[in-house]
């Protein structure tokens, strides 16, 4: 089923259990830049699914993450109670809203135009956010107050707790990622590869090309939203900063980082970009100009970005494996 | 089947198709010839759904299609092939084919299904597969496969909506001596009880498939007629044939 052999799922079972083991192996900063890796993840993840699979280079998928995270945000100040996972449902349901409206333009285009389209609404959200003072704060931004969640059969989590937010996102990222791992592996899914591969084709064999893109833009946005309202509630805070064009610029680096074509990826990237941003900004303040640089040397020389030299290191490790056991 | 009713299509100030009238019964083959930019494939592309007409009716199977979007065309069941092999190039031979399969069953917006794991589905595009003799290359990549079996993956794509009416665009075009006496064998074999129109500058196979023939002429048919009479007429010798081909 599905291509899985006992391997894949060994590997996934020891992945989850060095993930459930983090907190009592990493500090609390490390802790919440793992959660803010993962939150990314998702965000990248959006990109990778429009871009990678769809053939649709977006440049504002800061808008999904923004709208997720804001909605987010404003679900605690204005809704008394406000159920933590409700709102990042609500979150992720308005960022896919959002797309589902803006892809209804966007993916009309094709191409160069297609993509300034993207920015554009990007930015009619940012001004949004940045103008709407009395609602989003503008760039003073909006704090997050997290109400702790409730458990059925009676006690809360505290949602203050590093440790605990470290666990939530975790368990909605990965059953974010699986979702989307199964999607890749139905119809509805070849349907937009076709549209990739050949729109006018997808056509004539009785496809609804358009149709097919808007959903596929609704779907990015929504992961996009989901990854938005994680980061608010990470971060207890949210501001213009996650909604604006270096945001979206920021995803597109991530995505080339990891492998924009590739789901694994999307976490690859989100994880380098995030680590190496923490670690070379404590040595200069000119870091973005040193991963400005590694970014042109992913573009250059690996346009798969990291994810393609996962086989390479597999086979020079089969045959390092297979020289030694010779020596033996 | 298909009744053109004084269509005409114009880009800007050029009038490419002035006043089409066309007939074609089920089950006919009919040939539509003529001189490079005469309109042939425009007139494809118009009856397709891939240009509105300026002006003028296409009626298939008694509903006005003139102007539907072609994935609402393909799914009245009218298929189409390409003069320029027009296939999912980075997919191999069986998921292009599956791709239409899943297209004729209504398998659209489904987010449910494990995809590898619908036996109907591969069963039937392996049928295709097998009718279009590609077998044997299955798994390759379209794009890596020799030309003569590209426009033999072409016309098996054309086949997988299952059309009562295909529109064969050039299927000889770039194609050897004997790839084109395999191509007729093959579009003979999978138009049986189809109705066909076919555009072609090969008079070969124009004349091996064809029932009745129209000529199309700086965006006008001309005449439409049998082979036979096609062969002895005076004004297509003129403007298109040449005396030595009808001899």
């Amino acid at each position: 089923m599905m291509g899985l052999n006992i391997k894949h799922i060994v590997g996934f079972v020891i992945l989850c259990l060095a993930l459930i083991a983090l907190p009592w192996m990493v500090g609390e900063f490390e802790l919440r830049l793992i959660s803010q890796i993962a939150c990314f993840s998702l965000f990248v993840l959006s990109f990778t699914i429009l871009y990678g699979h769809a053939g649709l280079l977006s440049f504002g998928q800061a808008a999904y993450f923004g709208v997720g995270a804001y909605v987010c945000a404003l679900a605690f100040k204005y809704v008394a109670g406000m159920p933590f996972l409700a709102a990042i449902l609500l979150g992720a349901i308005a960022a896919g809203i959002a797309a589902w409206l803006i892809g209804m333009f966007c993916v009309k285009l094709t191409g160069a135009y297609f993509s300034l389209l993207t920015v554009a609404f990007s930015q009619f959200l940012f001004a949004i956010a940045f103008k709407w003072r009395s609602v989003t704060g503008g760039d003073d931004g909006l704090v997050v107050s997290k109400n702790p969640i409730t458990l059925p059969f009676g006690g809360s989590i505290d949602t203050m707790n590093t440790t605990s937010m470290y666990y939530l996102i975790l368990l909605i990222v990965v059953l974010c990622y699986l979702a989307c791992l199964w999607l890749t592996k139905t119809p509805f899914w070849n349907m937009v590869r076709c549209c990739k591969e050949n729109d006018e084709r997808a056509s004539f064999v009785g496809y609804n090309t358009y149709m097919t893109k808007v959903l596929a833009f609704t779907i990015a946005g929504f992961f996009g939203g989901v990854g938005g309202a994680l980061f608010a509630i990470n971060e207890s805070f949210v501001s213009t900063d996650v909604i604006d064009m270096n945001r979206s610029f920021v995803c597109l680096m991530m995505a080339f980082i990891g492998g924009a074509n590739s789901i694994i990826g999307s976490v690859i990237g989100a994880a380098i970009y995030t680590v190496l941003t923490d670690m070379i900004s404590k040595y200069t303040p000119y870091w973005e100009l040193i991963l400005g640089c590694l970014f042109i040397i992913i573009i250059l020389f690996f346009r798969d970005g990291f994810v393609s030299l996962l086989p390479k290191a597999r086979a020079l490790m089969s045959k390092w494996k297979t020289a030694t056991g010779k020596e033996n | 089947m298909l009744e053109i009713k004084d269509l005409h299509k114009q880009f800007g100030e050029q009038k490419i198709l002035k006043g089409i009238n066309l007939h074609v019964e089920q089950g006919e083959r009919h040939a539509i010839i003529g001189p490079n930019g005469a309109g042939k494939s425009t007139l494809f592309n118009v009856i397709t759904g891939k240009y509105a007409p300026t002006h003028g009716k296409v009626i298939y199977k008694g509903h006005d299609i003139s102007g539907m979007h072609p994935h609402r065309i393909t799914r009245r069941g009218l298929g189409r092939s390409f003069q320029i092999i027009n296939v999912f190039g980075d997919m191999t031979v069986y998921q292009n084919i599956r791709s239409g399969v899943l297209a004729r069953n209504g398998v659209f917006f489904n987010f449910t299904s494990y995809l590898d794991g619908m036996k109907a589905i591969e069963e039937e595009s392996r049928r295709i597969i097998e009718s279009i003799s590609l077998s044997d290359q299955m798994d390759t990549p379209a794009s890596e496969m020799a030309y003569g079996a590209q426009r033999a993956l072409e016309i098996g794509l054309s086949l997988t909506t299952n059309p009562d009416l295909l529109l064969l665009d050039e299927p000889g075009a770039g194609t050897s001596k004997s790839e084109t006496k395999h191509t007729v064998e093959l579009i003979r074999k999978v138009t049986q009880n189809k109705t066909l129109i076919i555009v072609e500058h090969d008079m070969d196979v124009v004349f091996a498939l064809a029932d009745r023939i129209s000529v199309l002429y700086y965006g006008e048919i001309i005449l439409t007629d049998v082979p036979q009479k096609i062969k002895e007429n005076k004004k297509v010798k003129e403007i298109y044939l040449g005396e030595a081909t009808c001899e």
